[in-house]
């Protein structure tokens, strides 16, 4: 059943129908960039250029959710980009780093050039063998907040973008390996542009690893979750595991560190996640309360109620009106 | 002339051995060196090293010939030549006009890339290769030399990280490069950790052999146990991926270091058998004999008579029009 407003969890081809595009009839396999489109469903280049003529804009997309990371690279282009529901006007030197299931709506309205990469966590960990969680953890912030690129940043990043579709044209058969290289050297360099202090500014003491940490494995374990790879969710004693610590020292930790207990933390990230899957209409409730690991669906409406102050069922009805 | 035999592996020991400078960049895990920059008075002929790094050489402008375990790599201009670690190695230089020489551990890559990349180092089997760069790769590869250069030299964060990845992405285009047949086939991803932890622990056998820190040569039997798996099952997967059974992997690298030792050095047959660990020279002997049809004392003498009468080939115009005819 199609919702009305059109929000969903969307795989590839139904965002790239979104961003005004319709793949499905196109054959994959021709290597052109005439469609502004480069790649598979795994990893691809977008030109947005080519992809939104001027007799097209203003474009506008409906609300989408991805399922995958994507890096908006705005070289001279203007418009807007809701993420989850928090408005940014899209103006030329800014860079977007967008993570899966987030709520996304963009709007174009001046579009000179503007490139997009889009790559699932899987292409990278396979053919680059590089864990996101651990080497690119700002790709994983809650909250992303676009980044301004400087002339000779941008001419840096460029570079590497035309050796990328360079590589996607050519169709070697080492094409995904050498690609994931160059993302892996594209991250690699943001990370150096802005993320260099991140680590440097707190090395004398260690609980904000420890905090950053246990964020990112609560990331990491929902998102295994949402994929169906594992069934259960973890205590707060299963997060202090991970990290070899005892589970009051995490808490106490976590409670210092954010004022909130680890069982809070863990609530709340369930509460997050139960939310996206309510507005996916496709799942049942029962479906989403076994997925996020309530034995029964009256527990998972008490715990959702008890939140939200909406049961599921009223939340879902909200949300499709 | 023969090379200086040593059983140096460490990237600073072997720096240091050449009296080359090391700077603050080298490490030992990873060096990069404009060899043109250096002064190295020609022709140079360097030291055997056997060294537990890989060597990647991209030569622009240069003339000499590089020699791995068994193999002679002649190179002239445009041409990039791998080698991999645990094994003889030596190069002797007529002309270094504009050549990089890029060092690094496998560990240096992997700490960064954990996964993922054990079937480009594995280099198709071979423990060296070496290949011709159209003008426009050749291009290439000389500016992502010197953007490591420029990256090694800084104080950027994360150096290492895009130090690495700039190899490896000169490593996936060299693979490229390589014949399309080779023979390995490593799909399946648990196959390809045996394969390389396999022949891991063979090379590390013979360097431990070599050294003296070990006595005896490992087959199957000792391999398996190694890996914690079945013997039948890893014969299975060795011979299945890699066309080679276990015995004519142990075997090729016997003889291969056997016969570098027989050309390049002038260690004494006794000293030879010795070292890897046969306990009588008769029987070493006709080892030898019955993988390679020749007996150890002729492919020297055949060797060195050969030498001799083509210290032309050392020529650098002669190289270089060898290299136009192939």
């Amino acid at each position: 059943m199609e919702n009305s407003k059109n929000i969903k969890f969307t795989d590839f081809f139904d965002t790239v129908k979104i961003m005004g595009q319709d793949l499905s009839y196109i054959d994959l396999d021709s290597v052109d960039m005439s469609h502004g489109h480069l790649g598979d469903a795994e990893f691809s280049f977008v030109n947005s250029k080519v992809l939104h003529p001027d007799e097209q804009l203003p474009f506008v997309t409906p609300p989408f959710f991805t399922t995958f990371f994507s890096i908006g690279f705005v070289l001279d282009a203007y418009g807007k980009i809701i993420v989850d529901k928090l408005p940014f006007n899209i103006k030329p030197g800014m860079l977007f780093v967008n993570k899966p299931g987030e709520l996304q709506q963009l709007t174009w309205d001046v579009m000179n050039e503007s490139y997009g990469i889009l790559f699932s966590e899987n292409f990278i960990s396979k053919y680059a063998g590089i864990s996101i969680y651990k080497t690119f953890p700002f790709l994983l912030f809650e909250r992303q907040i676009p980044l301004k690129t400087t002339e000779e940043f941008q001419q840096e990043l460029k570079k590497i973008l035309l050796l990328i579709v360079d590589e996607l044209i050519n169709d070697s058969p080492l094409k995904n390996q050498i690609c994931a290289n160059l993302l892996t050297r594209f991250l690699l360099k943001i990370k150096q542009e802005y993320w260099e202090g991140y680590v440097i500014n707190n090395p004398e003491t260690k609980h904000p690893d420890i905090v950053n940490d246990f964020f990112q494995n609560l990331e990491f374990h929902y998102d295994q979750l949402l994929k169906g790879k594992v069934q259960r969710t973890l205590y707060i004693k299963d997060y202090a595991e991970m990290q070899q610590l005892h589970e009051n020292y995490l808490s106490s930790i976590l409670k210092a560190k954010t004022g909130k207990t680890g069982g809070q933390l863990i609530a709340e990230k369930t509460l997050s996640t139960a939310k996206i899957l309510i507005a996916d209409p496709r799942l049942s409730l029962k479906e989403i309360a076994y997925m996020l690991g309530f034995s029964y669906l009256s527990y998972f409406s008490i715990f959702f109620k008890k939140h939200t102050g909406l049961s599921p069922i009223n939340f879902r009805k909200k949300n499709l009106d | 002339m023969k090379p200086e035999l040593t059983n140096l592996s460490k990237i600073t020991e072997c720096l240091a051995f050449m009296k080359l400078p090391i700077s603050t960049y080298n490490s030992e895990d990873f060096s990069f060196i404009k060899l043109h920059e250096i002064g190295i008075k020609l022709p140079f002929q360097s030291p055997t090293f056997r060294p537990d790094f890989y060597n990647l050489f991209i030569i622009i402008d240069g003339c000499g010939t590089h020699f791995i375990g068994n193999k002679e790599f002649e190179f002239s201009f445009n041409q990039i030549i791998i080698s991999r670690p645990e094994s003889f190695s030596s190069g002797y230089w007529t002309k270094i006009q504009n050549v990089y020489a890029i060092s690094f551990r496998k560990s240096f890559l992997l700490q960064y890339f954990p996964a993922s990349i054990e079937t480009v180092l594995e280099i198709g089997g071979e423990n060296g290769y070496s290949c011709d760069l159209t003008e426009e790769r050749a291009k290439y590869f000389e500016q992502t030399c010197l953007e490591i250069y420029d990256i090694a030299i800084s104080t950027m964060a994360y150096k290492d990280e895009l130090i690495a990845n700039l190899i490896l992405n000169l490593l996936f285009l060299t693979q490229l490069h390589q014949k399309i047949g080779s023979e390995l086939k490593l799909e399946n991803e648990k196959h390809i950790t045996i394969v390389s932890a396999f022949r891991q622990n063979m090379e590390n056998n013979f360097s431990q052999l070599i050294r003296g820190q070990d006595t005896s040569l490992m087959r199957t039997k000792e391999h398996a146990k190694l890996l914690n798996i079945n013997e039948n099952y890893l014969s299975k997967v060795i011979s299945n991926c890699t066309g080679k059974t276990i015995n004519e992997w142990i075997n090729e690298k016997l003889i291969d270091e056997i016969k570098y030792l027989l050309k390049h050095s002038d260690k004494s047959m006794k000293e030879i058998a010795e070292m890897f660990a046969f306990s009588d020279l008769n029987y070493f002997c006709s080892y030898f004999k019955s993988q390679t049809l020749n007996a150890p004392n002729a492919l020297r003498k055949d060797f060195n008579n050969a030498e001799r009468n083509q210290t032309v080939l050392y020529n650098p115009q002669f190289t270089k029009h060898q290299a136009f005819s192939k």
